[in-house]
């Protein structure tokens, strides 16, 4: 197994403080890992995300990133020391083109980098290579996914998170973008989700966890949770029909 | 007359949209009404005045009432009141943000700093009006019926060369875009590294610079006192809301937009009542569509 | 000469408590609803106008000088604010707070032009005099009728003061104090909280409409330049002084603010030459000002307590 690349260890956090959502939650991904986060609405799987992002405060426990203590820092540092972050919603510029929120994504890049890199977004994702200078509202919902996710590989994060990166999507693209997630996890990049797609994610990942009322419940390998009869018929039943 | 008053409107309306830039872009990107931006036009318009008290307004070149002396003046007030902006923004505003205060503190704050500039302003120079330069113009009867003053053409030209540059700037440099993402979204913005304090400190200085200029075509036309800048905090405010927070052609267009409703309004209500006119535009807009003409919410 | 001084503090007693009406009206709007009125003086003069409009007596100059009785000046007054409070939380409440906080200055803004220039209403920048002050017959020296209004002003704070205490204790008063708190009641409850928080705002407004009122009425005449903006930010002063939330730090507050501003305009008119007036007047004004921007910066919340950060929702 790869070193460990995130550790977070009972995380409390919430919207508000002094009302956490996430109770002392705990993740871990390793290098090249691809894991997921399951679990009822409401469990704070997206809190505990945006938390690691950097975006809510956390009020105890311990979050690093190779090696690096990110739980006090401000989201752009966390970007900065190597993570990138998918929101659910919000997760691309209507206002810009698909070209601008790229340039946007490559912030902290050097001019040539930056450049060099959007190139390597249009061949990954072809589809925005036709609508570069259109403006992000006028993607369909499989292509703003593949937007925000190109966003978000602009800096070359070691890891990346994705908070239900298949909701509201089609079939096909539901596969497409388990096949990006995929792609770079093989690439060297780590992958953290959460996913009510439950049964199909795990399927692509490594380790899952499952998360309920803030804290962990389980966690293995993932086709041993999809083999566990617990999970299944708590967690995995119900996303077998909206999946 | 009505073309006079069409004209006259798009001058004013120049000046508030230069004015209405930072407050949009404040009350967009930090969700509060900035309550003190006003006295920032009223700074600007004194430190150029001490400039043209020192350099003297120079002799006046074609058919203007100044030199290059004065627009030299309007540049050196536009860095010094961006940096005033900066400054005020650093004591007082970033503590409170980062003391976690109700952004609605952060509207009284706004007031008291503003009561504060305004009789600094009034302790330096006293209530008098001045003047940048006792010039006297000839009008120029440009089409029948509207008469227009060379200074009022060169501060719409400007206007319109400085709005061009700043749409330029907020396009294509990174700063620019930086600017526009976090208008749009500030979380968004910062998972892609964009710091929130710098893009604030950048909103800040440049609505500082350009409140100046604005301050300073006030100024010239045609007189500088201590109320300038609060004489056109509602206008500003409207300007920016009927517009769109948060985007340049909104501010323009609504700055336009309140020019014109003020100056054509004066065709049959008193002058006295010129202030109302924004107020009342104001509430139409919160009536009918509070986000503004250039809204484009997510 | 004492009782000069002592006819001084009545005044001066009477004003604070005009002041302090204004201010318990704010602490409704802002320390209990969590509405940020920034044109205090707008509807302060709409109250005060009113009155003088209605009962000053009849001058052919005038449109209106109606020699009202005063009970129908002081009521109308509370109407006339409470309309214009009404309109103006209708189009804003359900907005942003800062939006309410421009539209209600651009109200006092627009009352104040009015003051200044419809002359034939307002007496423009003359203002209106011969308001009749009550019972000024009975209390026929100026001592003697300054006491018997500080007895009635007293009176009147008194009855708004438990009035106050009396609604917020209500089940009306409950309700609001749920909204103000927790941003989710505020929401489950939709459009109710809505109606919950204009009518809060309403009934502060009534409140400064009443003190105009009463201020001209004790003062006798009305002009356009004791309803400057300034006076808004005076009377926020007094309660973030007081404390916000708090009835009784309202009133303390006017006591305290409005004592600091009198004994600072009276020192800076002692130590500078009258040719410098002005400068002296923004002297005092920067002073407090700077002030209070400190209180605001060293308190760790700033104007509002730990409430609030309850109350705001977080996750916009």
């Amino acid at each position: 197994m790869s070193e460990t690349l995130l550790a977070a260890e009972g995380v409390v956090a919430g919207y508000v403080r002094g009302l956490p959502i996430v109770h002392g939650a705990s993740v871990s991904v390793a290098r090249r890992e691809i894991v997921t986060v399951i679990g009822p609405n409401g469990a704070g799987k997206s809190t505990l995300l945006k938390a690691i992002a950097g975006l809510l405060h956390i009020e105890s426990g311990r979050i690093s990133l190779s090696g690096r203590e990110i739980g006090a820092l401000a989201p752009h540092q966390i970007v900065r020391a190597g993570a990138g972050y998918v929101p659910q919603t919000g997760n691309v510029f209507t206002t810009l083109s698909i070209q601008e929120n790229l340039k946007v994504g490559g912030h902290l890049l050097t001019a040539g980098d930056r450049s060099a890199r959007l190139e390597r977004a249009y061949i990954q994702f072809p589809v925005l290579a036709e609508k570069r200078r259109d403006r992000a509202r006028t993607l369909s919902g499989g292509q703003r996914q593949m937007l925000a996710i190109a966003r978000a590989l602009m800096t070359d994060p070691v890891l990346l998170m994705l908070d239900e990166p298949t909701a509201g999507l089609a079939p096909k693209a539901v596969d497409e973008v388990f096949r990006q997630l995929r792609t770079l996890a093989e690439g060297g990049v780590a992958v953290l989700m959460v996913e009510q797609n439950a049964a199909a994610a795990l399927r692509i990942s490594d380790r899952g966890y499952v998360l309920a009322e803030g804290r962990n419940r389980f966690e293995g390998r993932a086709d041993e949770l999809l083999g566990d009869p617990r999970v299944n018929e708590a967690f995995l039943g119900k996303t077998r029909k909206t999946a | 007359m009505i073309a006079q008053a069409l004209f006259d409107g798009i001058l004013t309306g120049a000046i508030i949209a230069l004015g209405a830039i930072g407050v949009s872009f404040t009350l967009q990107i930090m969700r509060f009404a900035n309550f003190a931006h006003s006295e920032l036009l009223t700074w600007g318009a004194y430190l150029a005045l001490v400039f043209v008290a020192f350099a003297g307004p120079g002799t006046p070149t074609g058919p203007l009432s100044f030199g290059w002396q004065l627009v030299a003046a309007a540049g050196f007030a536009a860095v010094l009141t961006g940096l005033l902006a900066w400054a005020v923004d650093a004591v007082v505003f970033r503590r409170l943000r980062k003391g976690g205060a109700h952004p609605l503190t952060m509207v009284f704050a706004a007031f008291g700093a503003a009561l504060v500039l305004r009789h600094v302003v009034v302790l330096i120079w006293g209530h008098e009006s001045r003047y940048y330069t006792r010039e006297l113009q000839m009008a120029y009867e440009i089409v029948p019926g509207v008469r227009v003053l060379p200074d009022q053409i060169f501060i719409l030209a400007l206007a319109v060369l400085v709005v061009i540059a700043l749409h330029l700037f907020l396009t294509y440099s990174r700063t620019g875009m930086a600017m526009r993402a976090m208008a749009e979204s500030p979380p968004l913005a910062q998972i892609c590294g964009i710091e929130v304090d710098a893009v604030i400190r950048t909103t800040w200085i440049l609505g500082g610079a350009l409140a100046a200029l604005a301050g300073v075509f006030t100024g010239l036309t045609p007189q500088l006192h201590p109320e300038i800048g609060f004489n056109l905090l509602l206008a500003l405010f409207a300007a920016a809301i009927l517009g769109g927070t948060g985007s340049l052609p909104g501010a323009v267009v609504g700055g336009l937009l309140v020019g014109i409703a003020e100056n054509v309004s004066l065709l049959w209500i008193s002058p006295g009542y010129k202030q109302a006119m924004p107020f009342l535009l104001l509430l139409a807009v919160l009536l009918v569509r509070p986000q503004g003409i250039f809204a484009e919410k997510k | 000469m004492t009782i000069g001084i002592f006819s001084y503090l009545v005044f001066f007693l009477c004003i604070v408590l005009v002041l302090g009406l204004i201010t318990l009206g704010l602490n409704l709007q802002w320390g209990f609803t969590g509405l940020f009125n920034a044109g205090i003086a707008g509807f302060y003069a709409i109250g005060a106008y009113t009155h003088a409009i209605l009962t000053a007596a009849p001058n052919p100059l005038y449109l209106g000088n109606l020699g009202l009785p005063w009970i129908v000046g002081v009521l109308a007054a509370m109407a006339a604010t409470a309309l214009a409070a009404w309109l103006i939380g209708l189009v804003t409440i359900r907005l942003r707070g800062d939006y309410l906080a421009i539209a209600s200055f651009g109200i006092a803004v627009s009352i104040q032009l009015v003051t200044l220039n419809w002359e034939a209403l307002t007496g423009g920048s003359q203002g209106l005099t011969r308001i009749p002050k009550p019972l000024s017959s009975v209390f026929d020296t100026p001592l003697a009728y300054n006491l018997w209004y500080l007895a009635l002003m007293v009176t009147v704070v008194a009855l708004a003061y438990f009035a106050l205490e009396r609604i917020l204790r209500s089940p009306w008063g409950r309700v609001l104090r749920a909204i103000r708190e927790d941003e989710q009641a505020a929401v489950a409850l939709g459009k109710s909280a809505l109606r919950f928080r204009l009518e809060a705002f309403v009934l502060g407004a009534m409140l400064m409409g009443l003190a105009g009122a009463l201020y001209v009425s004790f003062i006798g005449f009305v002009s356009p330049f004791d309803f400057l903006p300034i006076l808004t930010f005076q009377v926020w002063a007094m309660l973030i002084v007081g404390g916000s939330g708090n009835n009784r730090g309202a009133l303390l507050g006017a006591l305290v603010v409005w004592s600091i501003w009198a004994a600072s305009g009276a020192l800076v008119s002692k130590l500078v030459p009258p040719s410098h007036a002005a400068q002296g007047a923004a002297i005092q004004v920067i002073l407090i000002g700077l002030v209070l921007v400190l209180m605001l910066l060293l308190r760790p919340r700033g104007l509002i307590g730990e409430r609030a950060v309850v109350s705001r929702h977080a996750g916009d």
